[in-house]
């Protein structure tokens, strides 16, 4: 390994690559609007804390108003808030009064419903247990481990930048070999003393940078628009983008070295990538998914990426505690690199 | 010892039987031109020769060193510009030149200018390759094909798809390359471009090589095709078969002949005296020597179709 010829080429990639507009704007510019459009849409906690119509007061109001699980908004009549539940309006509403606590929902609402019964239940049943005056036979002790609540966006930020990195480190180098390989670029490099592993290691080092660059630019954003702070140690998030980084480069090799054309490129690398970000995690918590859904995500290696920036970056984990997921990205990105050299062609053939 | 040493090369693709044992040798400082229309096995052969595509027989020596199996070592002392002009275009020329001596491991120093002049680009140096018009992107791929001061050069149809006044700034370039002491071993399916720059022709169809030998050699070998060609009115194809020297005669337009003659000299002065002697005017009259297209023609019965 000559390193004075590999950073040549990374030197070039980098002259390259901002000489490139569209990806440049694709690398950058996309994830940024991406998340600006996520975040506006789900942003505010959406689904983390549903809003319930009220109508009524009295002391299992006043409870409901202690609870940071839902917002209240008060309606002045129940045929109203009846109306804005049929409408679709709100999930659900509540209707106090004459020792009653009548609960509306929508079957429609399957997250928030739930989560309102669940609410009001717990509340009408203190004050009962209360009224008998009884022991209660069990208690519910309840804390939470996350040092700030988590909204979706604070979930959204570590797992569009997994999605960024997957996306442009696969299409990138998917999209170059197989440019490369049809204008007879390999062909001529072929010619000269370059040893094919040489050229290999300076574009998986220039995508490496790019993703990393990517990661501090997402970041950013995510803190300024959001407020989303990192909260684990950066440090820590590094590890899995460069293991990330590789397992995806070597998917993209993959990738171009099994295509011939363009848009033999563009339609493969979506039919790889695009279902891998809506299984992921990326745009869901994977929790809250069925289990089909869950059992593929074990399988793909961006599930992996999403979980362990998420662990890092907004729940805190350590370097040690990501370092499970950090293997099995290893494991992927071995696995891609050995296909990636059994594909690899110098030409196109036919 | 000669540059190149070909030997009974052989390629086969599939059905298709490329290159049927074709032998030469090209010597040190030669500008050597393959010649042959489309699919006569020309970019095989170099290829071959190159590295790049690895015979089904034959042998290929390059400076006295055996090029497969391992071709990485010989292709250090040889330049090549591919037919498809790669280059990384976002790049510009004097970044080129410097990442293509990077990887030969040769210092570029003040030779990027020189490079640059040679190939007649030195205003270029700063455009990045994709602003480079095509017959631009020829010469800079010639002049990173010598980054690393190659003692021989491979083009490949260089001047394919170039307008006539680019194809002579190249022959210009081209010459000035060979000036070096360097050989240089082309393809083209141009006659003319053969005629004008090699030293020595070989002239490839199906796969073969028909005809071997310096342009002039080739053409003398053919004095005997020189044609008389002029229009005249009233002149019977019989008579003019009958003139002393002509082997054939053409009229396929009206009042339009060509008489290809042994003897261009006598069968002038017969048609001359004829035409006189019926009062008949000669008008457009021309004589020309054969060329390499003739060659073509002698040698494989059809007309080169470019």
């Amino acid at each position: 390994m000559n390193a004075r010829r590999v950073w040549s080429v990374v030197d070039a990639s980098v002259r390259m690559f901002r000489r490139d507009r569209p990806a440049f704007f694709f690398t950058f510019a996309f994830p940024i609007m991406f998340m600006v459009l996520f975040g506006l849409i789900f942003g505010g906690g959406g689904t983390s804390r549903p809003t319930v119509d009220i109508v009524g007061t009295g002391p299992v109001r006043a409870a409901l108003e202690q609870s940071d699980a839902i917002k209240l908004k008060h309606q002045p009549d129940a045929a109203h808030a009846l109306k804005r539940v049929r409408d679709g309006d709100e999930p659900a509403a509540i209707i106090l009064g004459g020792g009653r606590a009548r609960l509306v929902y929508s079957a429609t609402s399957q997250v928030e419903a739930p989560i309102v019964i669940g609410v009001v239940r717990g509340i009408v049943d203190g004050f009962n247990l209360r009224a008998v005056n009884a022991r209660p036979a069990m208690r519910l002790e309840a804390s939470r481990v996350e040092a700030q609540s988590l909204d979706y966006v604070d979930l959204l930020v570590p797992g569009l930048l997994a999605m960024a990195i997957a996306q442009s480190a696969a299409f990138g180098v998917a999209f170059s070999m197989v440019a490369w390989r049809q204008k007879g670029m390999l062909r001529r490099l072929r010619l000269t003393p370059l040893p094919l592993h040489e050229f290999a290691s300076a574009r998986v080092i220039f995508h490496l940078m790019i993703a990393l660059v990517q990661a501090v630019i997402l970041l950013t954003v995510g803190r300024v628009l959001f407020g989303v702070h990192l909260v684990g140690n950066a440090l820590a998030l590094v590890p899995l983008i460069l293991v990330g980084g590789v397992a995806f480069i070597a998917l993209g090799m993959c990738i171009g070295g099994r295509v011939n054309t363009e848009d033999a490129t563009a339609a493969l690398s979506n039919l790889i990538v695009l279902p891998m970000t809506f299984l992921g995690g990326v745009f869901f918590p994977l929790d809250a998914a069925p289990a089909p859904v869950r059992v593929i995500a074990a399988f793909l290696p961006l599930t992996y990426l999403v979980d362990g920036l998420q662990d890092v970056a907004v729940r805190g984990h350590s370097f040690v505690s990501t370092l499970p997921n950090l293997a099995i990205l290893a494991l992927f990105a071995a696995a891609f690199s050995a296909l990636a050299l059994r594909l690899f062609r110098w030409e196109t053939t036919t | 010892m000669d540059a190149i040493e070909v030997d009974g090369l052989e390629k086969r693709y599939g059905d298709v039987h490329a290159v049927k044992g074709v032998s030469f040798a090209v010597a040190r400082g030669e500008t050597f031109g393959i010649l042959g229309p489309n699919g006569a096995g020309k970019t095989t052969t170099l290829e071959m020769i190159e590295g790049l595509t690895r015979p089904d027989g034959g042998s290929i020596e390059i400076l006295g060193e055996a090029v497969w199996p391992n071709p990485t070592r010989v292709q250090g002392r040889i330049g090549v510009q591919l037919q498809k002009n790669a280059m990384f275009e976002n790049l510009t020329a004097a970044e080129l030149l410097d990442l293509f001596a990077k990887f030969y491991g040769v210092p570029l120093d003040g030779r990027a200018t020189r490079l640059l002049a040679l190939v007649g680009l030195e205003e270029k140096a700063d455009a990045q390759a994709r602003q480079l018009s095509g017959g631009q992107q020829q010469r800079l791929a010639i002049a990173l094909a010598l980054v690393h001061d190659p003692e021989i050069v491979f083009l490949d149809e260089p001047t394919t798809g170039l307008d006539p006044q680019a194809r002579r700034n190249l022959w210009d370039v081209i010459r000035a390359v060979a000036a070096e002491q360097r050989t240089v071993v082309l393809t083209t399916h141009y006659l003319d471009e053969a005629e004008t720059l090699c030293d020595r022709v070989a002239i490839m169809d199906g796969g073969r090589i028909i005809a071997l030998d310096s342009p002039q050699a080739l053409i003398d070998g053919l004095r005997g095709r020189s044609r008389v060609i002029f229009e005249a009115d009233g002149l019977e194809v019989e008579t003019l078969a009958g003139i002393e020297g002509v082997q054939r005669v053409a009229n396929d337009e009206e009042g339009v002949y060509e008489l290809t003659s042994t003897e261009p000299q006598r069968t002038l002065v017969v048609l001359v005296a004829l035409c006189e002697a019926r009062g008949v005017e000669l008008r457009g009259l021309a004589v020309r020597q054969p060329t390499l297209e003739d060659v073509f023609l002698d040698a494989t019965g059809t007309e080169f179709r470019e």
